[in-house]
């Protein structure tokens, strides 16, 4: 039963392509029921993220079903298959679970480990599942790319350490003052950066919020955007000995922050501890503040050094989390293998169960009570089932090992099973489809 | 009576190895084993105690038995910021401390059984001899608190982010312990330093004798944290500075504990 995934990302495709392709949130389910309707394809997912587009499929005719998805691509992107085929990557069978899992683990990730693809891999096993394009094998392949996922995190430190200059700069502060909910941030200069890091120190707790820029008007606006309050520009450096925590990213040429000042606001706030961080280039907070008693002076190289020591940390994970992938696509490919034996063991289940139904009532037992008819079947139920309990658990347990067809063989040649095994593959692949 | 102190001190050992270890690189385990073994060696010392205690009729204070009380003090207070914080890395130097101080109450390092002399009786002895033991407590979690304080900060300063970072709590938190712990073990050092002078009038009938060579180190200890506590309340001496203090204060306590030690144990002119 191949498993297949035929999709772009950002190692193959610059990012236009992954634009044309990208399926937007609010279509996702139905782009997933036209992907159901491709030919060969029984089972299907669909991720779909800024980074990449990838297509799951379950598939007794990996060419055609490739074909066709390859055909579904080109229609939602308006390219030709030989523009899109450039920047697609196939995968089948056990290479497609080890893409999907290290995909979840963050392996594959922009920046590695970043947490936002497990949930959206999450996202997409789950959409598959209510919409029944799933079913039994992509389901549980993504619930295990989930748990990858999850190992990943909790045993490596592929996650751990900011991995951008907004997130450095608040987990310093957090390190610096614990919690942050009860602290004072002026920000200085209404950029983009600074708005980036106010909101991350708000998600952080941070209530007290105060924007101040040379136009008022901007301030204005980037203290309603992160709920915050807007200062004049004398205000503004007048409120210093206020503030625990100032981000400052100006345009301004020359450094608009000199040590006097900071001195003379470390003075009237008693030397509690201050943290500057200056993300504008040129700076905007001359070196030597640092020299200040109890102020922390981070600037946008420190943070940036903080960052690649950080993502350099992670790539050293890295290869940790490969080997849980390792693990986990073993497991998986135990668990595919052990469908193989299923219907050899749904067989024999049955045709045991029907011998002794058969032998009940041929014995007939009239001269007992309905409820000593009810204990003699119960009997003969349970000593079935103890008979065929250690074959059936000895054969799954070969079958993950990759020894399950000999024994299959031998059991149809043994219990005469060929028969049994075609009516039951019917009622077997009717149920799995129920079963979504 | 010696299987419980050798079996607290083992325990604490175990103990102090596992938050070391826990620190160096944390796991579920060793802090379990961390903390379990140290309220394990806590439960056979309070034994051990209560023993000798009802043995002598009174808590003997003696040279070995006062750093013992320190340790079980100790253990009292670090056990309630460890629960209420669901934070270990202090202990990676506080049980340290703690093993340290148990180690010095093992009679045998002194090869003289002295277990039983309790040389005084009175209330106010016994009051301003607490007291002490408790401030000295403290102004262990102080020190602890304040070295990690200037570990942390100094790789914050260099804006090299790496063994501390991972490791402490932030640097408030930190700075927070340290005063509150240096300004509750100064007031009862004050209270200590009140009584012990009520008790010399008392008993010798005649003032403080500040020649006296045991009480050169208290006094100075005494100082050194009433100006942390005053630095703190005044100059605005938040951080750094503060921790300095602290680091310097324990470090007379723990020079001036033999000294200190004998002047409890009432071996020096007061004494009867």
């Amino acid at each position: 039963m191949p498993v297949l995934v035929v999709g772009l990302s950002h190692e193959t495709a610059p990012v236009d392509v992954r634009d044309r392709v990208a399926v937007p949130a609010g279509e996702t389910k139905s782009a997933l029921e036209s992907l159901t309707r491709v030919e060969e394809v029984d089972e299907c997912a669909l991720i779909s993220t800024c980074n990449r587009t990838e297509a799951y499929a379950v598939t007794q005719n990996p060419d055609i079903a490739c074909d066709g998805i390859l055909r579904f691509f080109c229609d939602r992107s308006g390219m030709t298959a030989t523009e899109l085929n450039e920047h697609l990557f196939t995968h089948s069978d056990i290479d497609a679970v080890r893409h999907l899992f290290g995909v979840s683990a963050g392996l594959h990730s922009m920046i590695v480990g970043e947490p936002q693809i497990a949930g959206q891999v999450k996202d997409a096993g789950s959409l598959a599942l209510e919409t029944r394009c799933s079913s039994r094998i992509l389901n549980r392949l993504f619930r295990s790319a989930v748990e990858t996922s999850k190992r990943a995190r909790t045993e490596t430190e592929i996650g751990s350490g900011a991995v951008s200059i907004s997130f450095a700069a608040v987990e310093l502060a957090r390190k610096i003052f614990g919690d942050l909910s009860g602290k004072t941030v002026l920000v200085l200069g209404a950029g983009e950066m600074s708005e980036l890091t106010a909101r991350h120190l708000i998600d952080n707790g941070v209530k007290d919020l105060w924007v101040a820029s040379r136009t008022k008007s901007r301030a204005g606006e980037l203290a309603t955007a992160v709920q915050g309050n807007a200062l004049g520009w004398d205000e503004g450096i007048e409120a210093l000995y206020r503030a625990d925590i100032v981000i400052s990213s100006t345009s301004a040429p020359t450094p608009i922050l000199r040590q006097d000042q900071v001195t003379a606001a470390m003075q009237r706030r008693r030397n509690r501890q201050m943290f500057l961080i200056d993300i504008a280039v040129p700076r905007d907070i001359a070196p030597d503040v640092a020299d200040v008693y109890n102020v922390l002076l981070y600037d946008i190289d420190d943070l940036q050094a903080v960052v690649g020591e950080n993502i350099q940390k992670r790539s050293g994970e890295a290869e940790k989390s490969r080997r849980i992938v390792e693990e986990e696509v073993a497991g998986f490919e135990g668990w595919l293998a052990s469908l193989d034996v299923q219907p050899a063991v749904v067989a024999l289940r049955q045709v045991f169960h029907e011998v002794m139904r058969a032998e009940l009532e041929r014995a007939k037992l009239t001269d007992l009570t309905d409820e000593q008819r009810e204990r003699v079947a119960l009997l003969l139920r349970q000593f079935t089932n103890k008979l065929l309990h250690a074959p059936t658990t000895r054969l799954k347990a070969s079958a993950e090992q990759g020894e399950g067809a000999a024994h299959v063989d031998s059991l149809i040649q043994l219990f005469d099973l060929s028969e049994a095994i075609r009516d039951g593959l019917g009622g077997d692949r009717d149920a799995r489809k129920v079963e979504g | 009576m010696d299987t419980l102190l050798i079996l607290s001190a083992v325990l604490y050992t175990v103990s102090a190895v596992a938050y070391v270890l826990n620190f160096q690189k944390s796991s579920a385990s060793r802090g379990s084993i961390g903390t379990s073994s140290l309220l394990a060696g806590w439960v056979a010392q309070t034994f051990f105690l209560g023993l000798l205690t009802a043995l002598t009729g009174s808590v003997p204070l003696t040279k070995q038995v006062l750093p013992a009380i320190c340790a079980w003090l100790l253990v009292i207070v670090y056990l309630y910021l460890e629960l209420s914080s669901h934070d270990r890395s202090l202990g990676a130097l506080v049980i340290p401390i703690v093993w340290l101080l148990q180690l010095l109450s093992m009679p045998q390092l002194y090869g003289v059984e002295e277990a039983a002399a309790a040389p005084h009786s009175g209330g106010w002895f016994r009051l301003h001899v607490l007291a002490y033991l408790l401030a000295y407590a403290a102004f262990a979690i102080s020190f602890v608190s304040a070295v990690m304080y200037v570990m942390l900060l100094g790789e914050i300063q260099q804006k090299h982010l790496g063994f501390f970072y991972e490791r402490l709590p932030s640097l408030d938190v930190l700075d927070l312990l340290d005063s509150r712990a240096a300004t509750f073990g100064f007031t009862l050092l004050t209270a200590g330093v009140v009584s012990s002078t009520v008790w010399a009038y008392q008993e010798m009938d005649r003032a403080w004798v500040w020649a006296e060579p045991s009480v050169a180190p208290l006094l100075l200890t005494w100082v050194i944290y009433g100006g942390h506590v005053f630095a703190r309340a005044v100059s605005g001496w938040q951080g750094r500075r503060a921790a300095y203090l602290s680091i310097a204060g324990f470090t007379v306590v723990i020079l001036a504990f033999p000294v200190v030690g004998v002047f409890f144990s009432g071996q020096h002119p007061f004494g009867g």
